[in-house]
């Protein structure tokens, strides 16, 4: 009796890896083909030997998101780093305190506020087309040196994908550069024309003759990245970067802490504090786990928040994935109960083999100058995930 | 502008001319001849201003140290580039055995204007190569040097699309121009940047250092580091490295703390420039923040501070833009992730910006020779000179801590740090835009005045009598789209209207020019009650006419207020007409019917905000079907806000339960 017993489980646990073998073999398969589940199919292979292919499309709120984001070394497999990513609230805090915007709810990075861009807006790229519109540039570039060691040398490329959204007076371009050594770095320009002016002094900045005062403004930007490392979702893990003094200041000790709970983090330069995300089961041939590290090194000014709007007091939040979770703020409230912001979002649910979204906030300050008339300069804010042991070495 | 920069120059040359001639030979009368040669059209009151011009002229040319662009180097050593906006960066370069390439002498031409000194020197003053297990300090510039044979001989390969400058055996330096996408987007105008860049590989050890110089067409200058080659050092210790190979030898974690030394002398003379640094207050429940800025008196080594949104700038005592605006530039550290104070016996890494009196054996940031009576490293330096009328030079450093991955073997990725300077008030506008022609927000009339007019202009714009034009001067019957969304949610509507007509009249907002405003206007008022609108009786005319009132109620008060019909322009044949706000409950109102798709639209606005009952508006049905057709009529959109902009609740009237109103077939006795 115990024997059936045993050969039974034995069968349904067979039944059940198959299962999981087949799902995980499609999901990594899904886009190969270069079919997407919605949205348009996009594939680049760079000179030097990398390729990056994702699937694109435009939502009403955040505008041109990716989905189905993987990336193949030089030779090596296929592999998926993200199942979306997406620049999901911008809050536009004015000096004076009397004006804050989120226009990635209000009214939203698509529809009309997305822009149909020109052949001029894409030199030597191409535009791609969502709903007969050419709303998506693409350019492929050289970025210098991928290495240089005395003669030896290598020259890199990178993908570059962009968009824009103009809201009344402000524009934003909405960037992610891929790059052939597996980087993914995304950020936005801010242009437009400066949209309030007067205040006073500790609020703003003469920008014309007559002393009109621009009023500046900071500006958090936060990204949406739902990682799904080597296409199954569900056994990545986060762990956090520290580094401290240790023998009289001087020794740096990194150690890594795993996340085991939903939780909201902040940047922190003195411990060169950092984040990767990690698959649970796959290694590259050295047998170390394949990683997209998240280091804030592009951080500069920091937003502290307040207790009454709690996201902006944390830099870096990990939740586990609900498809209504969306914005990082003024999350559209729907039927399904989500909460409002990504400070609520992250109320301590266990993550351990859950589907995991990272969410990331990048601050910025603009003090208006006389340059910044009749139009801003584009000013760029983002930062970078880099492949930690994605490959057992460097590929080129 | 032009004339103004010319005519010193001219004057100059003449001068330059006669003095070469007959040096002592100037004398009021020849300066009068002067004076009606170049200005026979008799403008007396200049007759002061040209000795006056002349004197300045003679001094600004003369003066020790104000060189001209590429005056101290041979033409090998000279870089001149006009980029594609106009913009012109010129400066000298040279190598030396310890800084690598230093470049001297840099001046910035904006488009169209006045060519001016930026930096006297600017060069990498240390880099400083900590490990974490304290096997090596290293101390690259001074230790190892940037130059002779540690700076790379470029090949082709390594500098694609760009020109390759030899100093006497090697190519030195690599010198490009980079697209660098949107230099502005706005207003429907777009434009793509350019950048100068400039760099020079070093190697120290088994490390390849690429130093980068940046000049944007817009005055901006980026200072960039990479670093790649091979790993230095490998331990086997867990703590202080990461694994890079199967066998688990793990590549010893660094930092590489990069320091720059820029010696700035804006404008004609370095020994005007003033050092100040803003900080910035939160103010209660942090929703907006305070600017306080202070100057450096004497020399000083301070921190970031990211929360503070801490930065620094240099600015010029005397030089102006057209706006009469000190020039200055301003270092905003943007890159500042990682930061690394180290032991006691370096104390330079305590602090990351640092503002010195330039001493020419001052170089190097830590190791620095002690000869002269200078000190070893840069916090020594700070040592309380008053920085008032001095030559002064900046100092700042960016730190990377390289944990390394497997993807640094065979060689490493190339990484980068760095910091940029951003130039403010250096011109008057946006380089690039000048022709760009706009109007002010709000202005969309683009009569240089903001009043009921753009009001009015906006209302017809909800109701559709006017369209949107981003063309100048306007086309007839439209009004100006970029500057219409006066409240900043993308749209163009009656509470633009609302809130232009409101400072029109002295009501402050939030959105007024330059007036102390209401609060908080964005959030909808969820307790207020809501408007409710309601489709009247219809009141049969005398000549086959029917008339629909339509009412709206409020206790809350409504500053603007938006509503859209809808009738079947098919089934209904008659002409439609419309009346807003025939009561003049409000300050402006305006009403519109398009008979191709059957809407009506109606928008009003109150400044002050009414209440009560009153009549939005009248659609009148004429035409022979009035007497034997039934006309429906149904609301389909409603928009209300409160006189702060809030939006308000909207409802239809309980007794229009279907949301539509069946107009009843009245025969007439």
């Amino acid at each position: 009796m115990q024997t059936y017993l045993g050969r039974l489980l034995l069968v349904v646990v067979a039944l059940g890896m198959t299962g999981i073998f087949v799902r995980w073999q499609l999901a990594t398969t899904a886009a190969q083909g270069g079919s997407c589940a919605e949205g348009s199919y996009l594939e680049e292979s760079l000179p030097s030997g990398a390729r990056w292919d994702l699937c694109w499309l435009v939502l009403p709120a955040e505008g041109v998101v990716l989905r189905e984001i993987h990336y193949t070394p030089p030779a090596e497999t296929r592999r998926k780093v993200l199942q979306e990513a997406s620049l999901a609230q911008i809050e536009v805090n004015y000096d004076d305190g009397r004006a804050t915007l989120y226009p990635v709810s209000q009214p939203g990075l698509g529809g009309a506020q997305l822009l149909t861009l020109a052949a001029g807006d894409c030199p030597n790229g191409a535009l791609l087309s969502a709903e007969k519109r050419t709303v998506l540039c693409k350019q492929q570039a050289a970025r210098g040196y991928l290495y240089k060691y005395y003669a030896q040398q290598r020259q890199g490329d990178d993908l570059t994908l962009y968009s824009a959204a103009q809201i009344g007076q402000q524009l934003y371009i909405i960037q992610w550069r891929l790059v052939d050594d597996g980087t993914i770095e995304p950020t936005v320009g801010e242009g437009g024309r400066l949209w309030r002016q007067g205040g006073d002094a500790q609020s703003g900045w003469p920008v014309a003759a007559n002393g009109t005062l621009g009023i500046g403004y900071l500006i958090n930007y936060w990204w949406r990245l739902d990682f799904d490392i080597g296409g199954n979702g569900t056994n990545d893990m986060v762990e956090e970067f520290t580094v401290s003094p240790a023998s009289n200041n001087t020794q740096r000790i990194a150690s890594t802490t795993a996340l085991t709970n939903e939780v909201g983090q902040s940047t922190a330069p003195d411990q060169k504090r950092s984040w990767r995300v990690r698959d649970g089961a796959l290694s590259n041939s050295d047998g170390h786990a394949i990683s997209y590290h998240l280091d804030p090194i592009a951080a500069g000014y920091r937003d502290e928040g307040s207790v009454s709007q709690p996201w902006r007091q944390h830099d870096f939040y990990v939740t586990v994935a609900r498809p209504c979770e969306r914005l990082a703020v003024h999350n559209p409230v729907s039927s399904e109960n989500c909460a409002d912001n990504v400070a609520a979002f992250a109320n301590g649910e266990s993550l351990a083999g859950a589907d995991l979204v990272v969410w990331y906030r990048s601050t910025t300050h603009r003090l208006p100058r006389a340059e910044d008339t009749p139009v801003l300069g584009v000013q760029w804010q983002g930062f970078q995930l880099l492949p930690r042991d994605w490959t057992a070495q460097n590929g080129f | 502008m032009r004339m103004r920069s010319v005519f010193p120059l001219y004057l100059v040359i003449v001068f330059k001319l006669k003095i070469f001639q007959r040096p002592l030979s100037l004398s009021k009368g020849k300066l009068e001849n002067l004076y009606l040669e170049l200005y026979s059209n008799g403008y007396r009151w200049w007759r002061w201003l040209i000795p006056l011009l002349a004197v300045s002229a003679l001094l600004w040319y003369f003066l020790p140290g104000a060189a001209q662009p590429g005056a101290n180097c041979s033409a090998n050593f000279f870089v001149d580039q006009t980029l594609s906006n106009g913009a012109r960066w010129q400066l000298c370069w040279e190598q030396r055995n310890l800084d690598g390439i230093v470049l001297r002498d840099i001046y910035f031409t904006p488009p169209g204007g006045v060519s001016r000194r930026v930096l006297a020197q600017g060069s990498i003053s240390q880099v400083h190569v900590p490990y974490d297990d304290n096997s090596a300090r290293f101390h690259d510039i001074t230790d190892d040097g940037f130059g002779n044979e540690n700076l790379s001989n470029l090949t082709p390969a390594e500098c694609p699309n760009g020109v390759l400058l030899a100093d006497t055996t090697k190519n030195a330096i690599c010198q490009q121009i980079e697209g660098r996408s949107y230099a502005f987007n706005g207003l429907g105008q777009a434009q793509q940047g350019e950048l100068l860049s400039l760099f020079s590989v070093s190697t120290s050890g088994e490390y390849n250092y690429i130093p980068v110089w940046r000049f944007f067409d817009d005055g901006t200058i980026e200072l960039l580091m990479g670093a790649t080659g091979k790993l230095q050092r490998f331990t086997t210790d867990s703590r202080f490295g990461w694994p890079v190979r199967a066998n688990g030898t793990r590549g010893t974690s660094h930092i590489h703390n990069y320091y720059w030394r820029l010696d700035f002398d804006l404008g004609p003379t370095g020994a005007d420039d003033v050092v100040e640094e803003f900080n910035y207050t939160p103010n209660a429940d942090n929703s907006g923040r305070s600017l306080g800025i202070t100057r450096l008196t004497t020399e000083a080594g301070r921190a970031i501070n990211p929360a503070g949104l801490r930065s620094w700038r240099i600015r010029d005592e005397a030089a102006t833009n057209a706006n009469g605006q000190a020039i200055s530039y301003q270092l905003e550290p943007l890159e500042i992730g990682h930061r690394d104070v180290g032991p006691s016996s370096e104390p330079w890494t305590h602090n990351d910006f640092y503002v010195t009196t330039y001493r020419e054996c001052e170089r190097y940031v830590s190791h620095n020779p002690q000869v002269n009576g200078c000190a070893n490293n840069l916090a020594a330096f700070v040592n309380g000179e008053n920085l008032t009328a001095a030559d002064l030079v900046l100092w700042y450093g960016a730190t990377f801590h390289h944990i390394p991955r497997d993807e640094d073997e065979v060689y490493m990725h190339a990484h980068w740090n760095g910091f940029r300077l951003t130039p403010r008030d250096w011109l008057d506008g946006n380089p690039g835009a000048a022709d760009l022609v706009t109007c002010a927000v709000g202005d969309v009339t683009c009569d240089a005045q903001t009043d009921a007019a753009d009001a009015l202009f906006m209302l017809q714009y909800d109701v559709r009598l006017r369209t949107a034009s981003a063309q100048l001067p306007l086309p007839p019957e439209s009004l100006y789209s970029y500057a219409c969304d006066v409240s900043g949610e993308g749209a163009c509507n009656a509470v633009d209207a609302l809130l232009t007509l409101q400072c029109s009249v002295g009501l402050d907002n939030k959105f007024c020019p330059g007036a102390a405003g209401l609060q908080g206007a964005t959030t909808p008022d969820t307790n207020a009650a809501p408007l409710t609108v309601t489709l009247g009786e219809p009141v049969l005319g005398t000549t086959a006419t029917i008339t629909v009132p339509i009412q709206s109620e409020s206790t809350t008060k409504v500053g603007a207020l938006a509503a859209t019909l809808h009738y079947d322009p098919v089934a209904w044949t008659g002409t439609v007409a419309c009346s807003a706000d025939p009561t003049a409950h409000y300050a402006l109102a305006s009403c519109h019917v398009d008979p191709t798709s059957g809407r009506v639209r109606f928008s009003m606005i109150a400044p002050a905000g009414v209440t009560g009952t009153s009549t939005l508006g009248t659609v009148t049905f004429s035409g022979a079907q009035a007497t034997t057709s039934t006309p429906v009529l149904a609301i389909e959109t409603l928009t209300a806000a409160a006189p702060d902009g809030a939006a308000l609740a909207t409802q239809r009237s309980p007794v229009d339960r279907s949301q539509q109103l069946y107009l009843p077939l009245i025969v007439l006795p």
